[in-house]
């Protein structure tokens, strides 16, 4: 607050040629960053780029304390050990922003940057897929479309199951977790153009496949649904859960099965689990 | 609000005198509203009758931050109460800045900071955040005539500085 603070006073740079009425840039910085603070993080970047005097303003680093989690100090030492030493908060926001490699890099983490919130993507290497090391039934290919840069891709199976496990201080608040899937083996042929080929996808419209989750909290969720649409990519909704404690980890059991052994399936691209703030799932459907 | 009032006699006032010299008799408990004042009294020491002068202040300014701190003392404690209170704070919260200009709210900023009046200041500096937000650099330099006093390489590395803010995480938020 301007409480007790010294009236540093930015510099009148290019005001009005009226000196009596006061502009945005003859207020204290501490003012210039009060008002900054009821801003999102991208606007307020944005208004950085004004003039010195609010860059200076923009670095506040109590504007950046209050849009990191409350638990930010955790979230950093279990991502970055104590690799951050003393970054303004500024930094460490825009650090927690990029996606950030963890648990051996097969998990990654970020923040998004308007709201703060953690989201969290698991590699398909960083699931425990049932047959993955028998080449008749799945294989790792490189491919753009993950931001891992490779999926795990299903031939032909009988039993389909593939479990995963996450430990994180996940901020307060709702999640959602999907598992991110394609029905069909895409690819870039030559000039660029998009090309999926269906020919192993089969079997699932006979059963559908079941999704769950557990928390170390006791929470439990789980759906069930056909995959759909081939040569495209879709977030199957496992379920939602909730974060009360944010200072203590929270451990995440899922799992997505199909083992109706009357029939197989294949043609499965599995690129990853993903867990974002369930408030997105509301601001997605607006695209 | 009290200009010239005189005083009214059970309760205590505190006498403001404004850049304009003006002296302005305000209730106690609305004259602590302004941590400034609040600061100045002290517990001890200065004594309750003696004038304060606050010559970063016009009357003009100090008028209106009475007319908040009065109208919201009135308001908080209804708040706690029940809903129909908080509905009406927060109805006063949204209508009380409307008319003014963003020249006029600059002049109450400086005037409320000076005088610390933390209530009043936060209203302030929100209202300014709604004006602003959602413009584009140009739209708000041009509001309130700051130039920019970067090179234009600086400028550049400025838009590498704050890429981070800007750029996607790839993948769209989730669809079904």
């Amino acid at each position: 607050m301007g409480s007790g603070f010294s009236f540093f006073k930015a510099d009148p740079v290019g005001c009005s040629p009226l000196p009596s009425k006061p502009g945005l840039g003859d207020l204290p910085e501490s003012c210039a960053a009060e008002i900054m603070g009821y801003l999102d993080p991208p606007e307020i970047c944005k208004l950085a780029k004004m003039n010195r005097a609010f860059r200076g303003a923009s670095w506040a680093d109590f504007i950046w304390e209050a849009k990191l989690p409350s638990n930010y100090q955790i979230i950093v030492k279990k991502v970055f050990g104590d690799g951050l030493g003393s970054l303004g908060k500024r930094d460490v926001y825009a650090r927690l922003c990029r996606p950030n490699a963890f648990d051996g890099g097969a998990k990654t983490v970020w923040l998004d940057k308007s709201t703060g919130s953690a989201c969290l993507s698991i590699s398909s290497k960083g699931l425990a897929i049932t047959g993955i090391d028998d080449r008749r039934y799945w294989n790792h290919i490189s491919t753009e479309e993950s931001r891992f840069s490779t999926v795990a891709y299903l031939q032909q199976i009988w039993w389909f199951e593939v479990d995963g496990e996450v430990e994180f201080p996940f901020p307060a608040g709702k999640y959602s977790l999907f598992f991110r899937l394609q029905l069909g083996r895409s690819s870039q042929k030559r000039f660029g153009r998009r090309v999926c080929n269906t020919e192993h996808v089969h079997g699932w419209d006979k059963k559908p496949v079941r999704f769950q989750l557990w928390t170390s909290e006791g929470q439990y969720a789980s759906s069930e649904c056909f995959l759909t649409e081939p040569g495209k990519w879709n977030h199957y909704h496992v379920g939602d859960f909730v974060v009360e404690n944010p200072n203590a980890a929270t451990n995440i059991k899922l799992s997505m099965t199909q083992i109706d052994c009357t029939h197989t399936k294949g043609g499965l691209c599995l690129d990853s689990v993903v867990i974002y703030p369930s408030e997105f799932r509301e601001r997605s459907k607006q695209f | 609000m009290s200009t010239e009032e005189d005083t009214v006699q059970e309760k205590k006032t505190i006498s403001l005198k404004t850049s304009d010299d003006e002296v302005f008799e305000l209730e106690e408990n609305v004259a602590m509203e302004f941590g400034t004042v609040k600061a100045f009294f002290g517990d001890d020491g200065v004594p309750r009758d003696m004038m304060m002068p606050i010559p970063n202040v016009h009357s003009k300014e100090l008028t209106r931050i009475i007319d908040f701190c009065t109208k919201h003392l009135d308001l908080k404690p209804k708040a706690e109460l029940d809903e129909a209170g908080k509905k009406e704070l927060r109805k006063f919260y949204k209508e009380y800045m409307k008319e003014d200009t963003t020249e006029r709210i600059m002049e109450l900023i400086l005037a409320a900071d000076y005088l610390n009046v933390n209530d009043f200041l936060d209203l302030l500096n929100q209202t300014v955040a709604d004006r602003i937000s959602n413009k584009s650099v140009e739209y708000v330099r041009k509001l309130f005539g700051i130039e920019s006093d970067y090179t234009p390489e600086e400028e550049e590395a400025l838009r590498e500085q704050y890429a981070w803010a800007f750029e996607g995480v790839d993948e769209d938020p989730a669809e079904d």
